[in-house]
This record gives C-alpha cells, structure tokens and sequence, in this order.
C-alpha cells in the first residue's frame, strides 16, 4: 500500500484564493500573499550554547544571526530571533525540508531543533497602506522610524499571537502565526485592510 | 432659499451646498458647515427635547460636546442612535433626527406631568418613595420608572456598519485643536517629531471660529486653517479631526474616537463607521480648552436660554441667529462679547444685565448707541415662557423688578477648564480664586497642561503656553524647537466675578439640566447629610450620565459650599473618568462581533471532519467534531452509540488533535519530567510511553496525559485539551524559576502535529495498511504502550504511539498538520472494508466513561490523586511537585470523596449529571449530602445508563445503595454505587 505521496494543505488553502477583495481599486493598498512552500524550524540553544547556536544558523542563513528580535537572511532562508536562546529558521522552496534537515544535523547537541513549518500560517504583506491596515490590530510601532528592515517581534493581533518581521523597505511585512487561527487572522485581515483594496497574490 | 433664522451674510458655512434634513417628520434645510444644532438654529427650531426627569420642554444649550439638552435619536432603522448631541452631529443630506423622551408628541408630553409633581420627586426620591413594598420593585416601580426616565430608544436591529480599533505611536499628543493646541502642534512637529493632534470638531481651530478675533492681522479661523494645513502636509503629524480623547491610562496611553462615517449618511463601502484608537504618546499636551458655566436662575431651562459662547457660535460660525431679540446676563466680561457680536450681525440686543456693580463702562460703548438697556449690578430673578422664552424678570441694582421682553437670552456664568483628562489617573483639580473656577492639579505623567484649559483666558497669552509648552516638551524628549515668531493677537478683557446662584426666583433653577438637578436640590442634600461632594453626587446624581457634569459642576460645588458655609476649596471636587464623552459599545468591540469576538481554532483534520459531515461543537477555542450524524438517524446519542459501536466491535477513527503537545529535550529532560510528574518517568524506556499525572503545588491533580520517550534526551509529552497552554507556561515556569540550572529545552508542537486515534479490534490491520513496510506493528514487535517514529504512505513522517483511551486496541497516529486531513481520509479508505467509522468527542466521552477514564469532570481542581484511585502512581521514591502539600490530613481522610461508578437500580432510567448523592431514605438536604454525579452516559455495551462520581468514603462505598437526587430536574433515582470500570475491567482488549 506504499508509495502514495500525499499532498500538503496550506493554514489558509481555499480561503487565501488569489483575487481582489476589499474597496474596488485599480491600486489595491495592500497586496497579501500566503507563502505555502516553506518548512520551519524551532531552535532552541541547549544550556551556554547560544552563541555557538547562533554561529551555525549565521552560516546556514549567510548573514550574521545574533541573539536578539531580529531576522536575518536571504530571501529562501531567514532565521528570527523569538526569545533569548531561540530562533525560528524558515526556508523557502521545494528543497526547505531537506536544507532544514542540513541544519538540524549541524545543531546536534547544541540545540534542540523542532519542525514547526506545519504549525504556522506565513504571510507577507505589503502596499502603501500596510502600516495602516496592520495598526488595526497590531499594538507594537510598526512607523518606519521604529521598526526597520531586519527587525522582528512578538506580539498579537485579534487575541491572536503572531511573529512580525519587516522584510524590505516597501514595506513588506512578514507575518507568522499559528495554524489553527490562520482563519480569524485571515478574517481580522481582509476587514482591516478591505477599505484600501485588498489584492491576493 | 429663505431660512428663517439664518443670518444674511458671514459664517463658515458653505451656501452654495444646501443640505435638506428631517426633525420631527418636517424636512428643513441648512447648508454643509451646519451641526444638526445649528440647522435647527437657522430653521429656528427652539423646543428640541424633553428633560430627563421632569418631561420639561429643553432648548440646546450649548454648541459643543457639553450639550445637556439637545439629545436626539438620529438617523432610523437599524442606524438609530439614542442621546446624540445635536451640537456635535455634522449636518448631512438625508439626515433624520426625532426628538426623544416625549410621548405623544414633544410639543405635548403627558409625563410634563411630572414638572407638577416636583416637590415629590426631589433629590433622592427613589430610595425615598419606592421602599416599600418591597415586592412591588421588580413587579410595579421600576417597569414605571424606566418608562418615565427613558433616554432615547436604540436601535432593534444589527447595526449594519462596522467599528474597528487602531493603534498609533508619537512623540508627542497634542488633545485639542484651538489656538493654543495648533500653535504648540506647530511648535513641536517643526522639529520633525512624531506629532498627533487630535481634535473634537471637523473645523479645527477651537474657539476661534466662533469669535472674531485676529491673529497675525487676518481672522484667527484664517490662521488656524493654515495652521492646520501646515500641520497636515508634514509626514510626521498626524492631523485627527473628529476625534475625541476621551480616557487616560497607565503609562503614555490614550483613548480616542474617530466619529470616521458619522458626517455621512451610509459609510463608503468596506469604511468603517467609527474607529477606537489606543495612541501611545510619550509626551502629551492638553489643550481640551473651557466650558462656560450657565447662569442658576428661576426657570434657566428655557428654550432660547444659551450660553452666551454658544451664541457667538451660533452667530459667527454658522450664521444661525438663536433670536431676534437678544437679552444677555452675565457676571463677567466675556458675556458683553456675546452682546457686541449679536449687535453686528443685526440681532437686537435688547439688555445686557451684569450682576457686577463695577463692570468696566468700557466694555458696553459700542452698545448703548443702539438703545441697549445697560443694567449693572442687576440679576435676572426668572424667565416667562414655556416652550420658548417671552421674557424675563430683572431685578436691578435699585432692587426694581423689570420685566424684560425677549426670545433669547445669552447666560456667561464664566468658564472652566475643561481638566476631566487631567483627573482619569486621580489627579485632583484646585481651587483658584482668581479664575473663580478649578484648574488642573496633579497631572498624569508625561502630560503638560495649555491655554485657557491651565486657565490662561486670552488669545495672546494662549498662543504663547503653546509655544512655551511646545518647546519645553522637545527639550524633555532631547530635541530642539526650530525657532520661529509668535503670532501675534490681544489679550482681550477677561474678568469674572462668580455668581453662583440667583435666589429669590420663582420656579426651579436648574444646575445639572441633563439630571434635572436643582439648587434646591442641592440645599436638600446638604440637610440630609450628603455633604460630601461624591454622595452629593449619587444622592442628586449631580453631574452624573452622559455628560458627567460638563456645564454643572463648578456651579453644583459652588452651591454646597454655600450651604456648608464653607470655601470652595474645602469643599473640593469630585474626579471624572474615562469616556470623557460617551463611546458606543460598537466602536470599544471593533472588529470583535458575531464570529469574530474571538478567534476560533480549527484542528488540521477539520477539512477531513467536515466532509465526513461532523456536527461540531466549541470547546474553548477549538471546534471539535461532535458527532457524524448518517441518514436517518435522529439524534446525537443515536449517533455517537452508532459510533461507539463500530469502534468497539470493529474501528474508528476521530480526531485528537486539539491535545496540548509539548517537545522536551535535553540532557535534564527526564529529571524535569521526575520533578512535574507525580509518577517517575526517567525509568521510562526509549520507544515506551507511559500516562502521568501532574499535581499541584497545593496536591490537587493539576493535568493528566501520556508521555513517551522517543529518545534518552527526548520526550513527547501530552496534555489535556483545556490544559495545554496551561501546562506548557507552567512548565516554562518550572524550567526558567524553579530550575534554570537544568539544561532542558521545552517547545510546545501543538500546532506542528496532527494527531488521530485509530481505535478497535481492526485498528491494527487498518494501520498496517498505511503504515511503510519496514515498520513492523504486529503486537509483538509494537505491544501495548510502545511509541515510536514511523512513515506512512511512502514516506510521510509520523509518530505512532500505541495507547488507548477507548479501551480497546487503539493507536494514536501524528502526521505533519499539513497532511492531516488527507491521511485521515487515507485511513478511512484503508479501512473501509473493514467498517471503520469516524467518531467524534460524544462517542469519545462514552468510551471513557465505560473505562471509568477521569476527564475534566472528574480533575475539576478539587481532587487529589487518591480522590481520583490514581494514588498508587504517587512515587514515594522522589520529590514532585504537589508531593508534600498532598499529605495534608484533610487531603488524606477516609471521608474524601473519592471516584465511583454508579449504576441506576431500574436500567431503563436515564441518570443526570450533576445529581447529588444521597443516603436511601434520607432527607435531600445539605447535611446529608454524600457527593455527586460528575459524568453520565448511555452505555451502548452495557444497554443502560451509567455514570461516574465523587462520593464521602470512595471505593469503600462499591456495594451500596445510594440515591441520586437533581433537585434542578426534579428527579430521584436510586443507584448502585460500583466501581469506576464498566468495562473490560482487566484492560484485556488494550493488548489484543
């Protein structure tokens, strides 16, 4: 009975559809897209390791990753601090598990690694009125001011708790949350961002 | 087009809009710029309500935020809103307003009966009269009451917009958009701050639109326009019209509420109506401004009796005329402004009464050229009029009693500043004699007080407080204010002499006109005890409701203190808090409505659960699959005995996925797990797993579930649904407090796994069916309680742990979430042919109440490990949590409650949970009282009602009879008491 690859549902499959939702515009204010080919790893530096922790997921994400609220990266692997002595690694494309799988190999015995990319809904989002649509729900200062490229935090929208990171100046902002809330954090979405014209990637 | 009482010329309204819009069933027009209030002005409209008590015929009062009287139900249908202020409701095409509290009509209201009778309802009058008898309350007074005292209706039906909340950060706050708030919003956002101004009106400027003054030699409406331009095309401000701070709270933080739609008949599609915003501020600056204080007279509640502020709103701002014949009363300077403006639209102006003797001449020499009766040192004893004013009674200097013919009379009793924000975090406003008025005292952190609302009461010196203030914050916050001149303006005259109360005058004299208190009142408080001003307040309701008090409260205190005899200061204040002006629940809830009042958790098997036709159920967050109903099946327990019989005789499946999961590893793992767990897990081996139990630190059971050992340095632990956050934080509790020295890292995979049971006599031959080959589940090489990492399906990771909660051979399955659903329907494929049957939490809840299983009935917090027979697992050989508050004697006596089953004498009834237990022939009271029924079910297999319970003595009760008795439900059965187990009581099928 073997050899009967099953296919994955993404958090948000059949509720995410591509499309226009929100205010009719021909320059929707928000852009949203699921990322559905990821995986994701939950590191956590086993006791005085954290510096050594932090040199191996420096390597694998090609950029310094320190100990600290912040995402590091390259656009198909970012590894974010979470809390002290932990991160979360997301890889991006067909390949993610097995380059996961790569990592999880280089922290025996220094972390303890868990896959979480099937627990987690992961967005990002983007458009001239992003800020705005994510001030509806998101307390932290999310101003270009305060929180800058690279910079990351834990915090909630909606009772629901989430992971934000911006990822480049457009702005684009990525989100990422749990699973099982993935619809309620849909739904406070597309209400706070439909009076600016919402486009589904 | 003609309006009546619209003046020909001036005003920031825009003629060329017109506006049409119904009071009262008669359509009327105004033009854009106009307030509801300020249409009705213009449409000359003087009786707009009835007050709250009395039914008396009430005017609007004021132009603002203050209003007492004008409160009106606007728009219609599922729109309508009660107690709007029509001084704040931006006129609108197609705007419809009733009046409120009047019935039938509100030109005739049967209860302005109750004005007959009020010397009966005075001050205090329901704890007076409605005492007795007692049962008439419920049944006779209050239905009668709440008919009389109704402010407006609300709408009966969904209100079809939406509200939502927003955050916003800035440097500094700036609450108030009058001179002295522009010029410090300027001040500060020049630096490059981060700047918010919120402002009330949807014309910024304050004050300034409604008077003429100059600034910087242009009009200050000009200049405060431009200002506000300025401000709005910086990328650092934030420039918020129609907003409302209305609350203050701990540590920079801000209530505001945008009124986003309310200028709009039916927001733009996807808008919301009303936006609640939390702004986090490090600094902030009030300048909430003043309100004027009415003049307490006989019959001051006169429609076409206003404040003389108001007036000059009416007049200036909106061109709107408040009469044709003018009288003013003032004690201060300010009122011969109200005068003097009037004059120059062409109202006639027929007195000016100042009760100050000394009044400076200079301030009425523009008015008596035009005949206006000038009377210093006088006072107005009453007014005549009912539904409109005709004239009023002056009382001169000479002691002369002149009548005074009139429609309008403009009342200056001085104003106040306006420190209800300065009071939400407890700061008290002071005295101060000069101003004849309280000023804010101790002020929130990180605020600063300006302008007229510090009692700085000309323009000049209010522009610069802002200025000054501006400046002063942006040193504070290490920035540098971008030098740049003051505008420059006058001090206009501006000095008061309080006159609180004219007494002598026939007819109440109202100080609270939306609470219908009078200085009568107040004198009656004051002789019955309520000196204080808090139970002044709560016996007269005295700057109680919606307007807490705006325009009545200086004048209420002021009145005390002359009763007491005693100054002013003494008497003090009472503080105000938040909303500074009333908020609609919808706006508070925003987003939070209907499905979305909070988030809903959905399991990965959802999607597999609704196509197999689940009846779901919330469960805390979650939804879980209750049961799966097939045709012709009548009702849930039909179902879920359908269910539990396939899963006893063949296979089921449901869903487990909403059980906490916590990962635990490291090299101290097992030691965290020894010292959480009441039973020893460091024994446990690699690839087993084993049910624990956790206490608390007081030695109640805290949790329940299974852990297994995938691992030396990794474990798998589960929790209870309703637990799992619970347990997780109290582990991370543990690790961090307690034991940081033990290397150890816990990470919750809740959401990570899917997890399914398969349980049955045919779970194993459906399993083997899915599970890889080289994994061999035969009962020899994967017995009872083995836990293992397999892959199914070519290859899918999963996790197979062979434990059971039905009591048959049963295996639990975990799958990545994202293959959940698809590997749930892969199973039911798989056993189809040997009638596997999905199952939800009903048929879940039977089995393990044959079992005998605790669940969260049964670990409700109240029960020890003993309580529940799980004492054995309590090691004696370590320490734990919970271990030695758990031999407590009243934790250890033969009289606990301990679980039992119970079993109903007669098989065909139907017990009840919840139902007490009870000594056969003993009287159903508390003394009697044995314990009681935590669970019942149909047993399918045992063909009767069973259930589980908690009773005095426990397992030494199994043999004896007992009565169940549901007082609630009115049933009493007679049951025998019987171990927990009904079935399988050797757990032989767990290793079939």
């Amino acid at each position: 009975m073997a050899d009967r690859m099953i296919v994955s549902r993404s958090a948000l499959a059949g509720v995410a559809v591509q499309g226009a939702l929100g205010a009719a515009t021909s320059n929707p204010g928000v852009h949203i897209r699921e990322v559905t080919d990821f995986a994701a790893l939950a590191v956590i530096a086993r006791r005085g390791r954290a510096t050594d922790v932090a040199a191996v997921l420096s390597r694998h994400a090609g950029s310094p990753v320190v100990d600290a609220s912040k995402r590091a990266g390259a656009s198909n692997i970012s590894v974010t601090g979470t809390a002290p002595g932990q991160w979360l690694a997301l890889c991006r494309g067909s390949d993610a598990a097995a380059r996961l799988d790569a990592l999880r190999n280089d922290l025996n015995g220094l972390a303890a690694a868990t896959d979480q990319g099937d627990g987690r809904v992961v967005l990002e989002i983007t458009g001239s009125r992003a800020r705005d649509a994510l001030a509806k729900g998101i307390s932290i200062d999310l101003d270009a001011i305060a929180f800058k490229v690279g910079d990351a935090a834990q915090t909630s929208t909606s009772y629901v708790g989430l992971q934000i990171a911006l990822i480049d100046e457009a702005p684009t902002f990525e989100i990422i949350s749990a699973r099982s809330t993935a619809e309620s954090l849909w739904s406070w979405l597309v209400a706070s961002a439909a009076e600016y014209g919402i486009a589904v990637a | 087009m003609s309006i009546a009482m619209r003046l020909p010329s001036g005003g920031q309204i825009d003629r060329a809009r017109p506006i049409r819009f119904r009071f009262d069933g008669r359509t009327m027009s105004g033009f854009a710029g106009d307030t509801l209030a300020s249409a009705l002005v213009a449409n000359g409209v003087r009786l707009v309500g009835r007050s709250f008590k009395y039914h008396r015929p009430r005017g609007i009062l004021s132009a603002g935020s203050e209003e007492p009287n004008a409160l009106v139900e606007l728009r219609a249908g599922a729109r309508r809103e009660p107690n709007t202020r029509a001084t704040t409701v931006e006129l609108f095409d197609g705007l419809e307003a009733q009046s409120q509290n009047r019935w039938p009509s509100l030109g005739f209201d049967m209860l302005a009966l109750n004005s007959l009778a009020g010397s009966f309802l005075s001050a205090g009058f329901y704890y007076k009269t409605f005492m007795w008898p007692a049962a008439f309350w419920e049944k006779v007074y209050e239905p009668l009451i709440r008919r009389a005292a109704g402010l407006g209706r609300s709408a009966d039906a969904e209100d079809p917009d939406h509200y939502e909340k927003a955050h916003a950060h800035c440097d500094v706050l700036v609450i108030g958009g009058g001179p002295a708030g522009l010029m410090a919003a300027l001040t500060v956002a020049r630096s490059g701050a981060r700047v918010i101004l919120a402002d009330e009106d949807f014309v910024p400027g304050g004050r300034l639109n409604a008077e003429h003054h100059e600034i910087d030699s242009a009009p200050g409406s000009a200049w405060a326009a431009i200002a506000a331009a300025e401000l709005a095309s910086m990328s650092n401000v934030r420039l918020m019209r129609r907003t409302t701070v209305f609350g203050v709270y701990d540590g920079g933080t801000y209530g505001a509420i945008e009124r986003v739609n309310d200028h709009v008949a039916v927001p733009p599609p996807f808008a919301p109506r009303q936006r609640t915003w939390r702004i986090y501020a490090r600094r902030a600056i009030l300048a909430s401004g003043v309100l004027e204080r009415p003049l307490v007279f006989a019959n001051n509640d006169r429609p076409g009796i206003m404040l003389g502020g108001a007036v000059r709103s009416y007049v200036n701002r909106f061109a709107a005329a408040p009469g044709q014949r003018l009288a003013v009363f003032t004690c201060c300077d300010d009122g011969w402004r109200t005068a003097i403006d009037a004059a120059a639209a062409g109202i006639s102006i027929e007195a000016v009464i100042d009760s100050r003797e000394d009044a400076s001449p200079a301030l009425g020499k523009n008015l008596t050229a035009n005949g206006t009766r000038i009377l210093r040192g006088a006072q107005v004893m009453r007014a005549f009029g009912s539904r409109g004013l005709q004239a009023i009674e002056v009382c001169e200097a000479s002691g002369r009693i002149t009548n005074i013919s009139c429609d309008a009379l403009a009342m200056s009793g001085g104003w106040s500043p306006i420190t209800h924000l300065t009071s939400h975090l407890g700061g008290r406003p002071v005295w101060n004699e000069a101003l004849a008025t309280f000023v804010p005292g101790t002020l929130p952190p990180g605020m600063s007080v300006i302008g007229a609302a510090k009692g700085v009461m000309t323009l000049a010196a209010s522009l610069a407080s802002g200025r000054d203030a501006g400046a002063h914050v942006l040193s504070d916050l290490g920035r540098t204010a971008t030098p740049a001149p003051l505008p420059k303006a006058d001090d206009e005259p501006a000095t008061v002499r309080a006159l609180w109360h004219v007494s002598g005058g026939r007819g109440p004299a109202f100080v609270d006109f939306q609470n219908d208190v009078t200085a009568k009142d107040v004198g009656l408080a004051n002789r019955e005890g309520y000196r204080g001003v808090e139970l002044l307040k709560r016996y007269t309701t005295l700057g109680m409701a919606t307007d807490q008090g705006k325009t009545s409260n200086v004048n209420g205190l002021a009145i005390l203190a002359s009763e007491r005899a005693q100054p002013i200061a003494s008497v003090g204040t009472t503080l105000n808090r938040p909303p500074y002006t009333p908020v609609a629940i919808g706006a508070l809830a925003g987003h939070h409505r209907g499905k979305d009042f909070r988030p809903t958790r959905l399991s990965p098997l959802h999607a597999w659960a609704k196509e197999q036709g689940a009846v779901f159920i919330e469960s805390g967050a979650w939804l879980r699959a209750s049961w799966f109903p097939r045709p012709g099946e009548k009702d849930w327990l039909e179902s879920a005995t359908r269910e539990v019989r396939a899963v006893r005789s063949a296979v089921g499946l449901t869903d487990v996925s909403t059980l906490g999961k916590i990962d635990i590893q490291g090299p101290d793992a097992a030691t965290l797990l020894d010292r959480v767990y009441c039973n020893t897990f460091s024994t446990l081996q690699t690839g087993r797993a084993r049910y624990g139990v956790m206490l608390r630190e007081d030695g109640f059971v805290m949790d329940d579930g299974t852990t297994s050992r995938l691992a030396p340095d990794h474990f798998i632990m589960t929790t209870t649904t309703a637990n799992a956050v619970g347990i997780m934080r109290h582990l991370e509790f543990c690790h961090q407090c307690l034991w940081p020295s033990l290397d150890v890292q816990i990470a919750s995979i809740s959401e990570q796994w899917a997890q399914m049971a398969i349980a049955g006599p045919k779970s194993r031959e459906t399993l083997a069916r899915i599970v890889d080959r080289q994994h061999d589940i035969s009962d020899a090489a994967f017995p009872y309680l083995t836990a293992r990492e397999v892959t199914i399906l070519g290859g899918t990771r999963a996790r197979l742990f062979r434990i059971s909660y039905s009591g048959e051979l049963a295996y639990e399955l975990a799958v990545p979430a994202g293959v959940g659903s698809a590997v749930a329907t892969a199973i039911m494929k798989a056993g189809a042919d040997l009638g596997i049957q999905p199952y939800g939490l009903e048929a879940m809840g039977i089995m393990r109440i044959e079992k005998g299983h605790v669940a969260g009935n049964e670990t409700n917090g109240q029960t020890t490990a003993r309580d529940l027979g799980l004492g054995k697992m309590m090691s004696k050989k370590k320490d734990y949590i919970g271990r030695v508050l758990a031999e407590r004697p009243a934790l250890v006596g033969p009289d606990r409650w301990g679980l039992v089953g119970l079993k109903p004498l007669d098989w065909t009834v139907r017990i009840r949970a919840g139902a007490h237990l009870l000594p056969t022939g003993a009287p159903a009271t508390t003394a009697n009282d044995l314990g009681y029924v935590t669970s019942v079910a149909f047993s399918p297999t045992l063909e009767r009602w069973i259930g589980l319970g908690l009773i005095a003595g426990g397992a030494s009760k199994h043999g004896t009879r007992v009565r169940l008795v549901d007082l609630l439900r009115g049933t009493d059965v007679e049951a025998e008491v019987c171990d927990p187990v009904f079935y399988d009581p050797k757990g032989e099928r767990l290793h079939g």
